[in-house]
């Protein structure tokens, strides 16, 4: 790897930038069968402009959750969730989402597909249809825009996820485990596709996720989330250098960062035994 | 033998052997005509009547009608059914009759409809939008309620408007079932019309198999149900073949099933 070329693009810990995503004591409660149930209790939160961000916690966590009322599908309970300053109460036009299936429309092709966002945002699609092709470029799948989502293979349909949720520029971009549903091999190859992807765009990204490899080598910084109640208890700054090859994951400092955040799970296992 | 052939040689056997069983039955049990007539003397009538032209008129009035209140009922039965699958008001208001009025056979409904739209063509299209509307009615409120969830939350997060998530994922997830309905109700609309026909007519299919009646002249009955079980394959078939043309990315699970 090329040491000048890593260290022109190392612009991490970005920390006197603008405040994206602020969440405030936040808690959702669910009422159930059984009673009411705290998804998500007492979370607090800052993620800064241009930050790649991971929250990482067993299933069940409440982590989906907190990305759904960021998102503005569900709503909070009690506590201050707000982007650049505005409280969340609907979704908008200014965030992207990518989901843990790809959720295409079977029945459009990939370049009408990428298009979703600028038609619900009623603007005009013929002026997005070139950053759509540079999208599909930087997607790898440029000659898949007139293919039908059941012609692409489940990596190839999720990239198509990305390009989507980056069509319309949000300013924050939120992934809910994007990568699940995909076998290993792919999954480790779309990390380090999203990661120059990242590199190119700089987006703000909340990236919730259950591997904690996957959030080490994506992030500057991991959130820890432990459940029942769902809260952040640990923050694990990844300061390895950018770009990140995939030989990175072999190497001690990457091991030491992921033990760490290991090691805060089994605690919280034994605390509650 | 390919695939096309059998499909068409093997029926083409089983045709060929059933009608000399029909022609041999007659023969040795002495069948009087008027209860089976001849196969040559059906084919004598369908010849007269298509190639002579003496069928051409009841040929055309019975397809006009069907086809005017195929279009009609269909149409009617699609936007009826999105409203009330969108409209929670719609359907508090209107669901109960519309019920109700599915429970009625609407058969019983034809001496009805023709007193109050006269022997013409008007009260036969009307008894056939009446068929058609309900199978398919159902049937679109049922496909647009099984829109997937998830397609339907990731509009919502993408903030599209109410007409964009069901012009865009709605109608299309629907499709499937858009189809199964417009199959059944090609069949539906078939049997409203030939029965619009019976209760009072001047002209049709219906009419001739009535008029067939007056004289015990099967054989003639026998070359108008052949003509009926013609429109109502062809029409079938065109449905068919519609589907699967249009909803490409359903072709796994073609069956689906209408409810009625």
């Amino acid at each position: 790897m090329n040491k000048g070329y890593a260290k022109l693009l190392d612009v991490s810990s970005p920390h006197n930038a603008e405040e994206v995503l602020t969440a405030e004591a936040l808690s959702v409660t669910y009422r159930s069968s059984r009673g009411l149930h705290k998804a998500v209790d007492d979370l607090s939160l800052t993620i800064r402009d241009g930050e790649f961000v991971s929250i990482v916690g067993p299933s069940g966590c409440g982590k989906s959750t907190f990305l759904n009322v960021v998102a503005g599908l569900l709503h909070a309970s009690g506590g201050r969730v707000a982007i650049r300053g505005h409280a969340i109460d609907g979704p908008r036009a200014d965030v992207g989402i990518v989901f843990q299936r790809p959720t295409l429309l079977p029945w459009s092709t990939v370049l009408e597909n990428i298009l979703i966002p600028i038609q619900a945002l009623r603007l005009n699609k013929a002026s997005y249809m070139e950053r759509a092709l540079q999208l599909l470029d930087l997607v790898g799948l440029r000659a898949f825009a007139k293919h039908y989502p059941d012609e692409l293979s489940g990596g190839m349909q999720q990239r198509v996820g990305i390009a989507r949720a980056l069509i319309h520029d949000p300013g924050l971009l939120l992934m809910d485990e994007p990568f699940a549903a995909l076998d290993a091999m792919t999954r480790e190859r779309m990390s380090v596709e999203l990661q120059d992807i990242w590199n190119t765009s700089r987006k703000t990204v909340l990236f919730i996720t259950h591997s904690i490899p996957e959030a080490v080598f994506l992030s500057d910084r991991v959130l820890v989330m432990s459940s029942s109640p769902g809260r952040i208890i640990h923050e694990v700054i990844i300061d390895l250098p950018r770009p990140r090859s995939i030989d990175v994951m072999s190497t001690a400092a990457f091991g030491g960062l992921c033990g760490e955040i290991r090691k805060m799970f089994t605690e919280q296992l034994g605390q509650r035994k | 033998m390919s695939e096309r052939t059998t499909v068409i040689v093997y029926p083409l056997i089983s045709l060929v052997v059933l009608i000399a069983a029909w022609q041999l039955s007659i023969d040795l049990f002495a069948v009087p005509d008027y209860i089976l007539p001849r196969p040559l003397s059906v084919l004598g009538y369908l010849k007269s009547g298509y190639i002579d032209g003496d069928f051409w008129p009841h040929f055309a009035f019975t397809i006009r009608s069907t086809l005017t209140g195929y279009v009609i009922g269909c149409t009617a039965a699609i936007i009826v059914g999105a409203l009330l699958a969108e409209s929670r008001t719609f359907e508090k208001f209107v669901y109960p009759y519309i019920i109700a009025l599915q429970s009625m056979p609407k058969v019983a409904l034809a001496p009805l409809i023709l007193v109050w739209f006269g022997y013409g063509l008007a009260s036969k299209i009307v008894m056939v939008a009446l068929m058609c509307f309900f199978p398919l009615f159902v049937n679109t409120v049922v496909g647009i309620r099984q829109a997937d969830p998830a397609l339907l939350n990731m509009m919502k997060a993408f903030s599209a408007p109410k007409w964009l998530i069901f012009f865009k994922v709605k109608l299309f997830s629907a499709a499937s079932h858009i189809f199964a309905g417009l199959q059944i109700s090609i069949v539906l609309s078939l049997i409203g019309a030939v029965v619009a026909e019976f209760v009072a007519s001047t002209k049709g299919i219906g009419w001739l198999i009535q008029a067939s009646l007056a004289n015990f002249n099967t054989a003639q009955m026998f070359a108008a149900l052949f003509s009926l079980v013609f429109i109502g394959l062809v029409g079938t078939r065109i449905v068919q073949f519609a589907h699967n043309r249009l909803v490409f990315w359903d072709r796994a699970k073609p069956g689906v099933t209408a409810i009625e």
